[in-house]
């Protein structure tokens, strides 16, 4: 079983390389101090199991988790004890409080062997799902583009436009694209930070300089780089009752 | 409890305000009476004395049934026989009063006068008893209502304070869990850093502990305290974390609020250096100038990072023990610029200051 430690404090990380040599089934192939190194190493090593830790400079764990392309099983490692309950709607294979003892350790590892060897893994999509609640509203979209992954934060976003299964996420004259529904985003994201102007826009409402009549009953947005995105009756409706 | 014979300059005050009041009554009564501005005002300066006299003594009557506890009806039959008692006594004693007066010629038209109108007297002097038991029972009343609303306030002093108390003494339990899990972590690959650290952590923890108990301590103790916690957090964070300190001895002298800092230590390791890959330096300064002090804690921060947990519980908990130390005399202000994170505390030095 190839393992991956990742853990931002230098003797944790120490100490579980230390529990590990008394498996000698398990190969440890990559160490990492934060979440965007984990992601990177992960790719590159594609571990079975990650030892995973939640608090970390960088992406969190469920951040790490939500990143990964290719999703190993996990053990997460923390002092915190009120993740345990998403750690596990993730589908962790376990859940360590430090500090723990080898004993306890050697447990987690067993449970690990035995989905590895059941081929156990739990459906992706709904992992994902369930990392990315619970952190609503969100401060910061993770997005892979042409293989490289970015963490956006959420008030770089200009607006989000929907096509087809992905969205479309507007930064200044980029666009970066994330297989994602409009309606988890609407849903995420900060209600009076975003607003679902349209069917196919979700609008950052500080990029809006004004509404403009374009024919009766019918509007569009300009914003204040002059892009002009179409208004819903329900969208305008929507900014007119958030602006009170 | 109130009462006008709680100081003897109280006393005289009451006296001499009521021999004014009842006096100019009787005078605007009296004076028309055809008798003579001099024995009008003679006859009214005496009986208004002799009424002073004993609207003080009505105190214990209302002492007695303080209007809050009795019934209405129960007031009413005391407070109508006081007053018929009161009547008849200042009567008789203006009887013997006037008579005296008549000893002397120019004088006895105020004898005259007070034979005629004894019955209007009467009515007077059942309605000064009247206006005395309101006086008294006012004041009584009043009194009452300060005391219990001081009551009130001393005990929310008190909750407050115990609250403080014990969020004084919490320490961060993933700080405790994180540095026995380093802790054990040295125990294999480095048992003499793991007793360093063991050591380092009991420092910490004596120390933490005995601050909670004190009610200042000189700056000195709670720089000693912070560099504790950063050296065990220093195992964790390894050469992400490093700080300094800047306190010139005069600073370090001057008496704080023990705990003051601690907060604002923590907050600076955990919002500040923690979520950041590289981490960074804290800087913990304090100045004295003049009458005051100056502590500033700056980190670096992450903007791009989202907040943690817990922000905000710690600074809103130095500013309540700020206003209660020292009340509208301390500032805490807070600034974040250029990936800064600067929190400025200016105090009032303590008078118990040994310099």
């Amino acid at each position: 079983m190839k393992v991956m430690i990742v853990d931002d404090e230098a003797p944790a990380r120490a100490l579980l390389a230390e529990y590990l040599e008394a498996h000698p089934d398990c190969q440890l192939v990559a160490q990492a101090a934060q979440g965007l190194e984990a992601v990177e190493l992960a790719e590159r090593h594609r571990p079975d199991l990650m030892l995973l830790d939640i608090q970390m400079p960088g992406l969190d764990g469920f951040e790490v988790i939500e990143a990964l392309e290719h999703r190993p099983l996990v053990v997460f490692t923390t002092a915190y004890d009120e993740y345990a309950l998403k750690a596990f709607e993730v589908g962790a294979v376990d859940y360590l409080l430090k500090p723990f003892s080898e004993e306890r350790f050697a447990q987690a590892m067993e449970r690990a062997a035995e989905r590895l060897a059941r081929g156990d893994h739990p459906a992706l999509d709904s992992i994902v799902a369930a990392a990315r609640r619970g952190r609503s509203p969100l401060s910061r979209v993770l997005l892979r583009h042409e293989g490289r992954l970015y963490v956006l934060p959420t008030e770089r976003i200009d607006y989000i436009e929907a096509r087809g299964d992905y969205a479309s996420f507007h930064v200044g004259k980029e666009a970066l694209a994330k297989q994602q529904s409009l309606g988890e985003l609407e849903e995420l994201l900060d209600p009076r930070q975003f607003a679902r102007i349209h069917r196919s826009y979700l609008l950052n409402l500080s990029r809006l300089a004004r509404f403009e009549l374009y024919a009766k009953d019918s509007r569009v947005a300009i914003l204040k780089d002059g892009t002009r995105l179409p208004v819903s009756r329900a969208g305008y409706a929507r900014v007119r009752e958030l602006a009170g | 409890m109130y009462s006008p014979f709680a100081q003897p300059r109280l006393t005289f005050l009451y006296l001499g305000a009521w021999w004014l009041a009842s006096g100019l009554v009787l005078v605007a009564l009296l004076a028309p009476q055809g008798a003579g501005i001099l024995a009008a005002s003679t006859l009214a300066a005496s009986m208004a004395g002799l009424s002073a006299l004993l609207s003080l003594v009505v105190y214990y009557p209302c002492r007695a049934l303080p209007p809050s506890s009795a019934n209405a009806g129960k007031l009413l039959l005391a407070h109508g026989a006081g007053a018929a008692l009161s009547s008849s006594l200042w009567l008789a004693a203006g009887e013997l009063l006037s008579r005296g007066l008549a000893g002397w010629r120019p004088l006895l038209p105020a004898r005259m006068l007070f034979l005629e109108h004894q019955a209007l007297l009467a009515v007077v002097g059942l309605l000064f008893y009247l206006a005395a038991a309101l006086v008294h029972s006012f004041a009584l009343v009043f009194e009452e209502t300060q005391r219990t609303r001081t009551r009130e306030l001393s005990l929310e002093v008190k909750a407050r304070d115990a609250e403080l108390a014990a969020l004084r003494a919490q320490i961060d339990p993933h700080f405790l869990f994180n540095s026995l899990h380093s802790l054990a972590a040295l125990c294999g690959s480095d048992p003499k850093a793991a007793r360093a650290m063991a050591i380092r952590l009991a420092d910490f923890f004596r120390a933490r502990l005995g601050a909670a108990r004190q009610k200042l301590v000189p700056l000195g103790e709670e720089l000693e305290l912070a560099s504790a916690y950063l050296e065990v957090e220093r195992v964790r964070f390894g050469e992400r974390l490093s700080w300094r300190l800047e306190a010139l001895p005069e600073a370090r002298q001057a008496l704080v609020p023990p705990l003051l800092l601690q907060p604002l230590v923590e907050n600076a390791v955990r919002h500040g250096i923690a979520p950041r890959v590289e981490g960074g330096e804290i800087l913990i300064s304090a100045a004295r100038e003049d009458t005051q002090l100056e502590i500033a804690v700056v980190n670096p921060v992450d903007e791009a990072s989202p907040r943690r947990p817990g922000a905000g519980v710690g600074l809103s908990l130095v500013r309540d023990r700020l206003r209660l130390s020292f009340g509208r005399q301390a500032r805490l202000e807070t600034a974040a610029e250029n990936q800064e994170f600067r929190v400025r505390l200016v105090v009032p030095l303590s008078g118990e200051n040994p310099s």
